[in-house]
């Protein structure tokens, strides 16, 4: 692993996809004990898992994401909770795009605000970065019962 | 020509096992080989995962620990401060202290509860 930038909080980017952050001049993290690395996925996760724990969002990702989510986890491949999250993370800063289905009755804007700020508290106190923004894109609605199969009596006797 | 490097060799081996132990202790975290397998230390017998070890020019070790938290994982750098902590007191107490060199700790994921399992 390269050397520990020289600034009191420093991140840096790497070619691998992930992010080094090192805080020097604290005790937990000085540059001769060690790196620290977290990798753009743990971004993602620690966003869509955020966004998910505000009520009225029922979960993530668009129509294509989720049809094709649902088959990539059947056969093991895919994760809900990353499905509809992008990030891009720099060397200090990160920005979200998330997709999210809301819950039919709820406010759309107090949902998106709460996302925002779920999402904004949880990245920067878990990783360090910094969240400059967080977009968010309201797919569809849930209604209650989508998910029951249709019933589907007999239309003739 | 094992014999030269028998040494060096038992105190690296002998790190990468405290480390194991490190994060085997912890409730939060733990250890992954990478999905090929590539963060792997050759103990006698077995491999240990999650940990890699690599002498340095000064004679010491320097250890990486791969790794996956438990959601909700506390800060990261926090997380990796205490394991740099225990893996140093383990290391002092086995009198490996001055072998010991940079401890990096890596996070590739983060470990939640599945929702479809738990619906299942």
């Amino acid at each position: 692993m390269a050397d520990a930038p020289s600034t009191p909080k420093e991140s840096a980017a790497t070619a691998s996809g992930s992010t080094a952050v090192t805080h020097r001049g604290s005790e937990p993290l000085s540059s001769d004990k060690g790196q620290t690395t977290i990798t753009d996925s743990v971004v993602t996760k620690v966003a869509g898992l955020a966004a998910q724990e505000v009520p009225g969002v029922y979960e993530l990702g668009g129509g294509a994401a989720r049809a094709i989510g649902n088959v990539t986890q059947r056969v093991g491949l895919g994760d809900s909770r990353t499905q509809g999250v992008s990030v891009e993370v720099g060397q200090r800063e990160a920005a979200v795009d998330l997709t999210v289905v809301v819950e039919y009755g709820e406010s759309i804007p107090q949902v998106a605000e709460a996302v925002r700020n779920q999402v904004i508290k949880r990245v920067e106190g878990i990783t360090g970065l910094s969240v400059t923004e967080v977009n968010i894109t309201v797919n569809d609605l849930y209604f209650p019962g989508d998910d029951e199969p249709p019933d589907e009596a007999p239309r003739v006797a | 020509m094992p014999e030269r490097a028998s040494p060096a060799v038992s105190g690296r081996v002998l790190l990468a096992r405290l480390a194991e132990q490190v994060i085997a202790a912890s409730d939060t975290v733990g250890a992954t080989a990478g999905r090929g397998r590539h963060w792997v230390t050759a103990d006698t017998e077995r491999l240990i995962e999650g940990v890699v070890v690599a002498d340095t020019s000064n004679g010491q070790v320097d250890v990486e620990l791969h790794l996956v938290a438990d959601w909700p994982p506390e800060p990261l750098d926090q997380l990796a401060a205490h394991l740099r902590r225990d893996l140093r007191r383990s290391a002092s107490l086995a009198g490996l202290d001055d072998r010991l060199g940079e401890t990096h700790v890596a996070i590739h994921d983060i470990r939640a509860p599945d929702p479809d399992a738990e619906a299942r």
